[in-house]
């Protein structure tokens, strides 16, 4: 009886001890018990898309220097040399307060416009927790166009104000859904101050550095806005270089700020009203991670 | 009597045979890029470690998403072009080492060999280090390079970065009793 017991024990005991060694050879499964989760990056690479914001903002401490430039439309002929005798263009700033906080200004040449933005990262994708980043953004512009009679800045002012989400649903594709509500102190006597917009946007990487993008911005409430507009539509070929961004995109409006895109395309992209443009983005770091060099 | 007296004796050989297992949580990981240009230096402080006394064997990995550069943008292009962490979030290794004795006081030269997993390839690799028992831990410092090329990183072709064939990698970890 005695020496049954012992060898049931003796066979537990190798059993256990043969386990521990096996257990072993897996050193590198006990560390990946506890993972940490990061949040997604890199939803979209610049700030804009077309004409329209992307959830991204800016890193603390980075100033990006924005060039926007529209040309004429194709469809103008030979004259106008299909558009690029005629220039709109927006210089701006873009600066991160923190990582999740941006603000900027820009000025838009014909219509001349004078713009400020805030824009706020307030939820950020996660695998397994998060299935979505959002970003508020809030935009005023004042037209600055030189008229006679120049009525006082309060009747030249309009806002917009934007919920951001997106997802990036692998590596390569991501998608943006945004409303947009605008508010324009003044508006002629058959359009509405309030109007609601809802902007759809994508990314298609093709390459490590090169996307395919496309925007589209849907108007809620047709009547509150000028007669004879239409819906922004635009789609764009990004390319990254360094610490460039360009788009080169093709657009149906010359709007570079909600209250320009939103209201006031008159073009049709589908009839060759298609306006030529780019956005250059120059990144500089004004704020070196200085604490994170403590090493 | 017997019975209890081979338990024992069998025990304490099946815990010699497992081992003793020593653990970093919070591992520096350290690296460098020498070029003419510009040196590009990152951390981390994520970088975990077990290494097992008894049966000499060590695991390393570190989350490539927590290296910190000093420029953001740096940061981003090594995430999403370089080392794609969205598909390959870490760098580990594992294998064995020798030369280390864990009752001998002052540094010990100890060799690794075994398996570093990087950008999604695996390699044999050797490596030679430091390691010592200070204040009832053990310390490990190492140095090796890691050659782009074998782990089919990219090496960016514009000027804005100059980054050297051969990255620095420098690990200072000191393991806890498990």
């Amino acid at each position: 009886m005695m020496k049954c017991k012992f060898y049931i024990f003796l066979t537990i005991i190798t059993f256990f001890s043969l386990c521990r060694v096996n257990a072993q050879d897996d050193l590198l499964s006990e560390l990946s018990e506890d993972d940490e989760i990061y949040p997604v990056k890199s939803t979209f690479k610049g700030t804009r898309l077309i004409n329209g914001h992307t959830i991204e903002t800016r890193g603390a401490g980075n100033l990006d220097f924005l060039i926007m430039h529209r040309f004429g439309r194709l469809n103008s002929g030979i004259d106008e040399f299909f558009g690029l005798d005629q220039a709109v263009i927006r210089l701006a700033l873009d600066y991160g307060i923190t990582d999740d906080l941006s603000i900027g200004i820009g000025r838009s040449s014909s219509p001349k416009y004078l713009d400020g933005y805030i824009k706020y990262s307030f939820l950020k994708q996660t695998p397994g927790k998060i299935p979505v980043s959002a970003t508020i953004i809030s935009s005023a512009a004042l037209d600055i166009n030189i008229r006679e009679e120049q009525p006082p800045a309060e009747d030249r002012l309009s806002y917009a104000t934007g919920i951001l989400i997106a997802r990036k649903f692998n590596s390569a594709f991501s998608f943006q859904i945004a409303p947009y509500w605008l508010h324009r102190n003044v508006v002629e006597y058959n359009e509405e101050n309030e109007a609601f917009a809802l902007n759809l946007a994508t990314r298609v990487k093709i390459t490590k550095r090169m996307a395919i993008t496309a925007e589209y911005f849907v108007r809620l409430n047709d009547s509150a806005f000028p007669e004879n507009t239409n819906n922004a539509f635009g789609v764009g070929w990004e390319l990254e270089t360094g610490g460039h961004v360009f788009q080169l995109i093709f657009t149906n409006n010359l709007g570079m700020v909600e209250n320009t895109i939103i209201p006031g395309t008159v073009n049709d992209f589908f009839s060759g009203d298609i306006h030529f443009g780019f956005n250059i983005s120059r990144a500089f770091n004004l704020k070196r991670n200085k604490d994170e060099k403590s090493w | 009597m017997k019975w209890l007296y081979l338990f024992i004796l069998f025990t304490s050989i099946s815990i010699s045979i497992q081992g003793q297992k020593y653990a970093e949580r919070n591992g520096e990981v350290h690296f460098y890029s020498k070029a003419p240009v510009e040196d590009i230096e990152a951390h981390s402080e994520k970088g975990q470690s077990i290494v097992d006394i008894g049966s000499n064997r060590i695991a390393f990995e570190v989350p490539i998403r927590s290296f910190q550069f000093e420029k953001d943008l740096m940061q981003e292009h090594f995430n999403e072009n370089y080392m794609e962490s969205d598909k390959y979030p870490k760098a580990s290794f594992s294998g064995s080492f020798s030369g280390f004795d864990i009752n001998a006081s002052g540094k010990q030269n100890v060799t690794a060999s075994g398996e570093i997993y990087i950008h999604g390839v695996k390699e044999k690799w050797n490596a030679e280090g430091v390691m010592y028992v200070k204040n009832g831990k053990i310390h490990l410092e190492t140095t090796f390079f890691v050659p782009l090329e074998t782990f089919d990183i990219e090496k960016p072709k514009v000027l804005f970065y100059n980054i050297a064939d051969k990255i620095e990698v420098n690990l200072n970890f000191i393991y806890d009793e498990m």
